[in-house]
């Protein structure tokens, strides 16, 4: 099953800055021996967009009270929590397809 | 797993369009004050200011505080004020181009990174 | 001070110079006043500008919002309150003496029979007219480029 997951997590997402690659069926960082490196990552992923959406808001509230946000600055908060939204959704996209083809496998 | 969606570049257009809009605000209350007896012109060094900006995303420093001068060169007036209409307008329009210039190179780096993420759709 | 407040600035300049322009026609209407409500002949007004007072303090707040990070927001009110730009600080009175002519049959005219009329040349005001017409054009444009400004930023997440 660790091998399962590795391999899981190795096939996903086509852009990332983790540094996973294709072929290394030991992602970096995350020790072969670690107990649920999959679900951990992608909870990590999902509080960094939580965490880019807040300090998008907050741009997007200071710039609507006036107090000196540009509006090319939230506008630019704003597409950045978007994109890492969608980054994240691909990914999960992805580990779900792939582990459904795991799942579908024939023993 | 860094999800953070941003490029080296998209920062860097992002510090030109902060210097940019700097530009405009300085140009802005230079010519609010063209009738101001005793007022001087303020100014900011683009080129050096850009130059800091670039160093700064390379080493992932935060956005640096514009450093604002009054303008040498500049004829005063009897009353003191030497504010140039014509030199602030030229400097409105080129900031103004500067940060439309910026808004569509961040638009297309935006659009390069969505095709990227969506490349299997 | 963010980009609204630039047109915040540009208004300011605005209203500072159409101010101008009503004093200097409220000049050139009572150039022959000889007598106004307080019974005196009518001074020449002049205005004052003076810089709003976020402009000693522009570098400071110019510093601030450059120095903002996305990652580090200011509470909100804590600055972008400088509001650049300009104002009216007074509208004084000419301290000129008045032009005094010889008409005895005046009905205001002195016990020398000079009466006193306001030191006003039309030359004078015409040329203080079209420098604040040249200004409120300017600070017009101003407005201008910057609402085109802050379009064009909002066009950076259109899809």
């Amino acid at each position: 099953m660790q091998t399962a997951m590795s391999a899981m997590t190795a096939v996903n997402s086509p852009v990332s800055n983790a540094g996973l690659s294709e072929n290394s069926p030991k992602p970096n960082g995350i020790s072969s021996t670690a107990s649920t490196p999959f679900s951990s990552l992608l909870t990590d992923a999902v509080g960094q967009v939580s965490s880019l959406e807040n300090q998008a808001r907050a741009t997007v509230d200071g710039l609507m009270t006036g107090s000196g946000v540009d509006v090319h600055q939230a506008m630019i908060a704003t597409q950045k929590a978007d994109m890492t939204f969608e980054l994240a959704l691909a990914v999960r996209n992805k580990a779900v397809a792939a582990y459904q083809q795991v799942m579908g496998m024939q023993f | 797993m860094n999800m953070e969606v941003e490029t080296r570049l998209s920062e860097q257009v992002a510090r030109y369009m902060d210097l940019a809009a700097s530009e405009a605000k300085l140009t802005a209350a230079n010519m609010a004050n063209i009738d101001t007896p005793g007022y001087q012109a303020l100014g900011m060094d683009f080129e050096a200011e850009m130059r800091e900006a670039l160093s700064g995303v390379d080493d992932d420093r935060g956005p640096r505080p514009v450093h604002v001068k009054t303008v040498e060169g500049l004829i005063a007036r009897p009353d003191g004020n030497d504010v140039s209409m014509d030199r602030e307008s030229l400097n409105l329009a080129e900031a103004q181009l500067k940060f439309k210039t910026g808004v569509a190179l961040l638009r297309q780096e935006y659009q390069r990174l969505m095709d990227a993420i969506h490349v299997d759709k | 001070m963010n980009l609204f407040g630039l047109m915040e600035t540009s208004g300011s300049a605005m209203q500072a110079e159409r101010m101008r322009a009503e004093v200097v026609a409220t000049n050139m209407a009572n150039a022959e006043t000889t007598r106004t409500a307080s019974g005196r002949p009518y001074r020449r007004q002049m205005v004052v500008f003076a810089a709003n007072q976020g402009d000693s303090g522009f570098a400071t707040s110019l510093s601030d919002a450059a120095n903002q990070n996305i990652a580090r927001l200011p509470t909100p009110g804590s600055q972008g309150d400088a509001a650049a730009g300009v104002h009216i600080a007074a509208v004084v009175e000419d301290s000129a003496p008045p032009l005094k002519r010889y008409d005895p049959g005046h009905p205001d005219a002195g016990p020398d029979g000079f009466v006193s009329y306001p030191d006003i040349n039309p030359l004078t005001e015409m040329v203080d007219l079209m420098g604040a017409t040249r200004a409120y054009g300017l600070n017009g444009s101003a407005v201008q480029a910057e609402k085109s400004m802050i379009s064009s930023a909002l066009e950076i997440a259109k899809t």
